[in-house]
């Protein structure tokens, strides 16, 4: 019966105790075009940039943002994570600035090597992918500078 | 013959293997050539919406990219007060069209042209009740027409005019993304302040900081009260790391016949999750008059944005006000009620909108008439 009740409460444990590998799984890898000047970005930088509140990097290459189109699982998470908006709210965010000042919305595509194509060839282009990516893993031409968990 | 029959029938058997095998294999290849092509199709349109050349585009002599776009608003409203007639008029209607031009990276180009359509809601000539005029108020004006130079965040430059910077609502003044058609009365009370257009140049940048962000606007205006005197504003605003909090102040220094103008306010704006709140305080001061507004907004937002509710209340007073020009009639009013936005996408709102205008102070009644009333109205904003 002792036996039963530490099996029992082991399981429950293994369960209900977080593991820190489990909870820091990298969810997105961010990458831009090989030749930009940056190593390393941060989460609110990359927001800054996926806003336009940032416009160009710090050598004075302006920055173009690569998007995913809206539904897409890496959008979500994205969109949570790192811009901590809703897609409405995201949606009238934009409508704001295409009225005040004429911005519009970073290109939005749905194609992992479309992405991949347009960030290898664009200088100063930023994309991100889904940590699970297996096609990223081959697209050459771009660089890893940040990862969101 | 018994062999050669079994020999045929185990050939027959493994012939139709292969082919069923074969057949699976050039199906799920077939899948995946259509899937490519289609990929490939999309690229193709892509690239061709990018050609300026190509056709059903629109292509630009100077412009990298040209953007187009707006909105139209209109509103049915109707009016009831205890002291006078029941009205309903579908007359409020205001088209919007935005132009922008990016130049180069540096450089771009924004305006915005409103056409206006409008029954006014007025007193009447020779009554004291209100009702909405039968001549309808026709206007067509430039509300943003700038050239934007932009070196970096800290520092950008604007030339040409546009809404001024001034709180929340007249700075963000695009009339589909009110919660309330018009805003409150800072934005549409007809207070004569804020002055509300700025011309010539305008300062604004942005700083990061270890606690948040920090912004500037420094602005110079030609104030309708005096167009001799060159008129002037500013704003300051503070925005917390997550953007959920929204700090501001606004001034301006314009020049009213003989008198000086000084306007002041402040402003907050708090978003926490799918709770919001929006509060103005605005201050003119001036010789022998001191106009002065506030209001709050709070609002919350359901089924992922797309159903809003809102409460509004709205103080404003204004006394007596005269210069060289003209005489404006001194109110006391409070804006009183709330309503729903509904966007089912995120270009469409429709609003319903119930208020109460209660007039307060030496504007309450006309003639033993109560000026109060209450306003029911539905509007449509639709950006494209």
């Amino acid at each position: 019966m002792k036996k039963i009740f530490y099996s029992v409460f082991l399981v429950l444990a293994f369960m209900v105790v977080p593991f820190p590998g489990r909870s820091q799984q990298i969810a997105l890898i961010i990458v831009t075009n090989a030749q930009t000047s940056v190593s390393k970005i941060s989460v609110k930088e990359l927001a800054d940039y996926y806003l336009k509140k940032k416009r160009s990097w710090p050598d004075g290459t302006p920055v173009r943002p690569i998007d995913w189109i809206e539904g897409q699982p890496a959008r979500r998470f994205f969109l949570k994570n790192v811009l901590n908006k809703t897609e409405s709210e995201l949606a009238q965010y934009w409508m704001g600035q295409k009225l005040y000042t004429g911005d519009k919305p970073p290109m939005s595509l749905d194609s992992e090597s479309t992405i991949c194509s347009l960030v290898s060839t664009i200088k100063g282009s930023i994309g991100y992918f889904l940590a699970s990516s297996e096609s990223v893993k081959s697209c050459t031409g771009i660089k890893v500078i940040g990862e969101v968990y | 013959m018994r062999n050669v029959i079994y020999v045929l029938s185990l050939l027959t058997c493994l012939a139709l293997l292969v082919g069923g095998v074969s057949f699976k294999v050039l199906a799920a290849e077939t899948k995946d050539l259509s899937k490519r092509l289609d990929e490939l199709e999309r690229k193709i349109n892509r690239i061709d919406a990018r050609d300026p050349e190509s056709e059903g585009t629109v292509g630009t002599f100077l412009a990298e990219h040209i953007s187009l776009g707006g909105f139209f608003e209109h509103a049915i409203v109707g009016n009831f007060s205890k002291d006078a007639d029941y009205m309903l008029s579908a007359g409020s209607n205001i088209l919007g069209i935005n132009l922008g031009v990016k130049i180069n990276d540096k450089f771009r180009f924004v305006s915005q042209e409103l056409v206006v359509l409008t029954f006014p809601f007025t007193f009447e000539p020779d009554v004291t009740r209100r009702s909405f005029s039968n001549t309808p108020a026709i206007a067509a004006l430039v509300a943003h027409a700038y050239g934007e130079y932009m070196p970096n965040e800290k520092f950008r430059l604007q030339m040409g005019l546009g809404w001024v910077p001034f709180g929340i609502m007249t700075a963000n003044r695009e009339f589909p993304l009110y919660l309330r058609r018009g805003g409150p009365q800072i934005a549409s009370g007809g207070l004569t302040m804020p002055f509300a257009i700025w011309q010539g140049v305008h300062f604004l940048g942005t700083f990061d900081t270890n606690i948040g962000r920090v912004g500037y606007n420094l602005y110079s205006t030609t104030p309708t009260t005096d167009a001799n005197m060159l008129g002037g504003g500013s704003r300051l605003w503070w925005s917390a790391p997550n953007d959920k909090i929204k700090i501001g102040t606004s001034a301006q220094i314009l020049d009213w016949g003989t008198d000086t103008v000084f306007n002041v306010g402040a402003d907050l704006d708090i978003k926490y999750k799918s709770f919001g709140v929006r509060t103005e305080y605005a201050r003119s001061f001036t010789a022998g008059t001191d106009i002065w507004t506030a209001y709050v907004q709070p609002y919350f937002e359901f089924n992922d944005g797309k159903w809003v509710i809102h409460a509004d209340a709205d103080y404003a007073n204004r006394p007596m006000q005269a210069n060289d020009a003209a005489t404006f009639l001194p109110f006391e009013k409070w804006e009183l009620g709330g309503g729903v936005n509904y966007l089912p996408w995120h270009f469409l709102r429709a609003r319903l909108l119930f208020l109460y205008h209660d007039y307060r102070g030496v504007s309450a009644t006309t003639a033993g008439l109560t000026n109060d009333y209450y306003t029911v109205e539905y509007s449509t904003a639709i950006e494209f």
